[in-house]
């Protein structure tokens, strides 16, 4: 069975027949989020309404950490086995990660800005984030040269990981320090509960994000025998989303 | 023809086991690079611990101040004192104390406040620590709150105020609550403290 689910047409198929599940719920938790953290969630008893704006940023700065670990995890495998996956899911990995990083900064300038009275200081967390940034750019520059360099960039820059977590303890910054713990957390539950379901949202984002980008590798080896494979597997070809879209262009083009 | 069949014939090469000295090699070969650079940073940065710091406290401040009069710049980390802010009619500046619990000094600021800027909260002040002069002297409030602050020899001139935000997040009507049963805590401490002493 372990065997089976690591074959390319058996993701193929069952990644497809799942998908409309997966995506589904992936709306519905957005919209629960949402609805969460602009509707349910009450406003602080210092920031006022400006603690919405910590409900995307914190767990945006989580799966930008967390998605640097899975592609340093994925880069190293590619440095030792030279599978393509792994470089094809690590280059997924900066792209988002990316994505995450900047997103973390601008929107941590946008909650500073009227709370600190600054969208921008040089203190230990915000550099060391700021370096995270620069990182990801970095491979994503030397991707296009040598996928190698890029894969060493990135693991060589998993140190900077324990330096974001405890730089607010190391140092004195003015970034506040980190509110949970193994000890317990100093957030209310009723703001800690949009914050989670946020990162839930932005985690399964991910997730199917990478499931398709694989499903986009094992397609590109068009000419293999896995499409074949895919096709026998799957009997007689359903009708998929793709072709729902066809019929109904037609329909709209029929003569009236 | 013998000489065709004899060792002429290669031995099969195992594919699998060549692969796997050589994932073998280049993971020690990267294990190994890796931790240096690793060790090489954590030194950096151990070296480095003064300048990576944000803010002194003003304790620290005067220290360092004390022992190199040129260097005035500084940043500085602390609370601001409770009833200590105010706007003295003599002076354009507003005035603050912030505290470590052991030095005080003296804030003159002008210019607009960060909103989290509240009495008894952390505050970051950027700017410059001088000797008081006797027009600042005149200046300044008097207010027996600042009265430590103002004993000291020098006073800070800030540029920027910035406001720390501290880890705790609750609700308004949490605050309140909390309040709430502070203020009632208190008031049967009070309460118990007088019973004792009349008794």
């Amino acid at each position: 069975m372990s065997v089976s689910l690591l074959q390319p047409s058996f993701l193929m198929s069952k990644t497809r027949s799942y998908a409309q599940i997966l995506i589904g719920s992936w709306l519905f938790l957005t919209a629960m989020a949402i609805y969460l953290s602009l509707g349910v969630a009450p406003l602080d008893f210092q920031q006022g309404g400006n603690s919405r704006i910590l409900y995307v940023h914190v767990p945006v700065a989580w799966m930008s950490i967390i998605v640097y670990i899975a592609t340093a995890i994925n880069t190293f495998l590619f440095l030792l086995t030279k599978h393509p996956l792994y470089l094809r899911s690590s280059g997924t990995g900066i792209e988002m990660g990316a994505f995450f990083t900047l997103f973390t900064l601008v929107t941590g300038g946008f909650w500073g800005r009227p709370m600190w009275g600054t969208f921008w200081v040089w203190d230990a967390r915000l550099t060391s984030v700021f370096i995270l940034f620069f990182i990801y750019l970095g491979a994503l520059c030397f991707q296009k040269l040598s996928v190698e360099l890029a894969s060493i960039l990135i693991c060589v820059g998993l140190i900077d990981i324990p330096i974001i977590k405890f730089s607010v303890n190391w140092w004195n910054t003015l970034h506040q320090p980190g509110s949970i713990s193994r000890f317990g957390t100093s957030i209310h539950v009723s703001m800690l509960i949009p914050i989670l379901s946020n990162f839930a949202n932005f985690l399964f984002l991910t997730c199917i994000l990478f499931v398709l980008e694989t499903r986009l590798l094992i397609l590109s080896f068009l000419e293999s025998s896995i499409t074949e494979e895919i096709e026998a597997r799957e009997g007689i070809p359903k009708p998929s989303s793709l072709a729902l879209f066809a019929s109904m262009a037609e329909w709209l083009k029929r003569p009236t | 023809s013998i000489a065709r069949r004899g060792p002429t014939r290669p031995k099969k090469i195992d594919i699998g086991a060549k692969a796997r000295q050589m994932q073998n090699r280049r993971l020690w070969t990267y294990a190994l690079t890796f931790s240096c650079i690793a060790g090489f940073v954590v030194i950096v940065l151990n070296q480095f611990q003064d300048q990576l710091v944000f803010y002194l406290t003003p304790s620290d401040a005067m220290e360092k101040f004390a022992e190199n009069p040129t260097k005035n710049k500084f940043r500085l980390g602390g609370l601001v004192l409770e009833g200590s802010v105010a706007q003295p009619a003599a002076s354009q500046e507003m005035e603050f104390v912030i505290t470590d619990l052991i030095t005080d000094i003296l804030v003159r600021y002008k210019g607009s406040l960060p909103d989290l800027f509240r009495e008894g909260h952390s505050v970051v002040v950027e700017g410059f620590i001088k000797p008081y002069t006797d027009e600042v002297r005149k200046e300044v409030s008097t207010k027996p709150i600042s009265k430590k602050a103002r004993n000291l020899d020098c006073f800070f001139s800030a540029t920027e105020v910035l406001a720390k935000h501290d880890e705790k997040y609750m609700p308004q009507e949490v605050a309140a609550a909390i309040e709430k049963n502070k203020k009632i805590i208190e008031a049967a401490a009070t309460e118990q403290a007088a019973e004792v002493a009349a008794s």
